[in-house]
């Protein structure tokens, strides 16, 4: 897996392959964010289009140092469609699926500095909560949260296929919602 | 600042989590998303390239960047060995010589530089500089380059140089093989006197970058690579920054395309660190590079680079 650091200096030298190279691992990512949201494939696609556009063209709004890129595009992602559905005079309602179904909203900045992490009560409260989870789970999770790998490199380093890989990572979702409630709460 | 840190940790577990929603981007939404995403920046140019600088601008800058250099050198540093076994006042001596024959053929008065070998044929200024005082020999080298930059003034400079050592270039371009070689015999100096490299200047490096890879047919030839039917992606990164593909065949290079063509290797280096190949200070390994591919062909390509240099 390519650092995100190289990828950046790739993108600012206008190396095209560096965006294929995210767009075919993140975006099946960012449509799923975006999907989620809005309930709409359609509106998935613009949200990707805008978003993968968008980081193309200032790829110096990615700052390694604060974050992943997943969790970058993520909150890009987030932010486009909640826009899409508000432009379509669904708010309310959507607004309430999303929140239903998606147990934090994005964050302003988006990510987290690696050297932070480790002096965090919340990242010491998030270690027990996956430590928790039965040990499929927890596997997928430690990969997909400490690793940043995606769904698909989840299976294919767990040997599963990739819809078992996201259910497990769906399962998880809703335990660590659940056990992190007090924890998301304090922190909002 | 704690409850911004715990909520990106949060952030990133739950778009973590999220990969569980993950969707299938069909083949027809990739390709319009590239389409889309080139169409608003090509590709192959710098997010944050310099405005176009003129070749005069260029040489002016690297002029000013050596100067600043020379007139900080103690005398034990004008005495250090550099290149060629040459001290810091005899590559500078070097410069006189090569900065005469240039402000003779911009003046028009002579093109006996437009054939001759770029070391030899100043070898007697740089032995001239023996038993000067170093700031004697500095204002010899400020003389001549304001006796060009006089010339380059002058209506009918860009018809009275035919050629500069061998290279047939128009006076722009000329200009800026010219900033290269004070830059990099600068960087010859910072070496040899303990400095730290320094960069040309963004605008500078970008016109360096640009000129040297279109160059590189020529130093490929040299090197005698040719008639091989692979290609390679160079990534030259920071200021002065961009990417191409560079056959090695001998034809031109060429900014991608956007089309997705793959290529038999690609190479990932700091665009400053190319032209210290370029003016071969440095090598494939003497570089930090990435590389993804078969390295062979990223060697053919900085040995053709390396190729380029005129000492």
């Amino acid at each position: 897996m390519e650092g995100e650091g190289r990828l950046l200096v790739r993108l600012q030298a206008g190396d095209d392959e560096a965006l294929r190279q995210i767009l075919d691992r993140l975006g099946p990512f960012v449509m799923g964010v975006a999907r989620r949201v809005s309930g709409s494939g359609a509106v998935a696609e613009e949200v990707l289009q805008d978003v993968i556009t968008s980081l193309w063209r200032h790829p110096d709004r990615f700052d390694p140092a604060r974050g992943s890129l997943r969790a970058f595009l993520g909150v890009q992602a987030h932010r486009r469609a909640v826009d899409a559905v508000r432009k379509e005079s669904r708010l309310h309602a959507r607004e309430e699926l999303a929140s239903g179904l998606v147990w934090l909203e994005g964050g302003e900045g988006g990510c987290v500095p690696e050297h932070a992490i480790d002096d965090s009560d919340v990242t010491d409260a998030v270690r027990r909560a996956i430590d928790r989870l039965p040990d499929e789970q927890r596997r997928a999770v430690e990969l997909a949260f400490w690793d940043g790998r995606t769904h698909r490199e989840v299976a294919a380093i767990l040997g599963i296929p990739e819809g078992t890989a996201k259910s497990r990572l769906r399962l998880a979702q809703r335990k660590l919602a659940e056990w992190l409630a007090p924890v998301t709460a304090g922190s909002r | 600042m704690a409850d911004d840190r715990h909520a990106r940790v949060l952030d990133e577990l739950h778009f973590a989590l999220a990969e569980a929603d993950a969707a299938e981007v069909a083949g027809s939404v990739r390709s319009r998303v590239m389409s889309r995403a080139l169409a608003g920046r090509p590709a192959g140019f710098a997010s944050t390239a310099s405005p176009h600088a003129s070749g005069r601008f260029v040489f002016v800058s690297a002029v000013g960047q050596l100067d600043a250099l020379l007139a900080a050198l103690s005398e034990a540093d004008w005495r250090r060995t550099t290149i060629r076994g040459l001290d810091v006042q005899g590559l500078v001596g070097h410069l006189i010589g090569v900065e005469a024959a240039f402000a003779a053929a911009a003046e028009g008065l002579c093109d006996a530089a437009a054939h001759a070998d770029h070391v030899a044929s100043t070898q007697p200024e740089a032995a001239a500089q023996r038993g000067l005082a170093p700031e004697e020999t500095l204002e010899r080298w400020r003389g001549e380059v304001s006796r060009t930059l006089r010339a380059l003034d002058r209506p009918g400079t860009e018809r009275s140089i035919r050629g500069f050592y061998g290279i047939s270039l128009p006076l722009d371009p000329l200009l800026v093989i010219r900033a290269f070689e004070l830059w990099i015999h600068g960087e010859d100096i910072r070496r040899a006197t303990g400095r730290s490299p320094a960069r040309p200047d963004a605008a500078a490096l970008d016109r360096m970058t640009d000129l040297a890879v279109s160059l590189l047919p020529s130093g490929l030839a040299g090197a005698g690579i040719r008639g091989r039917a692979d290609q390679v992606r160079l990534v030259l990164t920071g200021p002065g920054g961009g990417t191409w593909i560079v056959p090695l065949d001998g034809s031109a290079p060429s900014r991608p395309n956007g089309g997705g063509d793959r290529q038999g290797a690609r190479v990932v280096v700091d665009a400053a660190d190319f032209c210290r190949v370029v003016g071969n200070r440095a090598g494939v390994d003497g570089v930090e590079t990435d590389v993804a591919g078969d390295r062979a062909l990223v060697a053919d390509l900085f040995e053709g680079a390396s190729a380029l240099a005129l000492d």
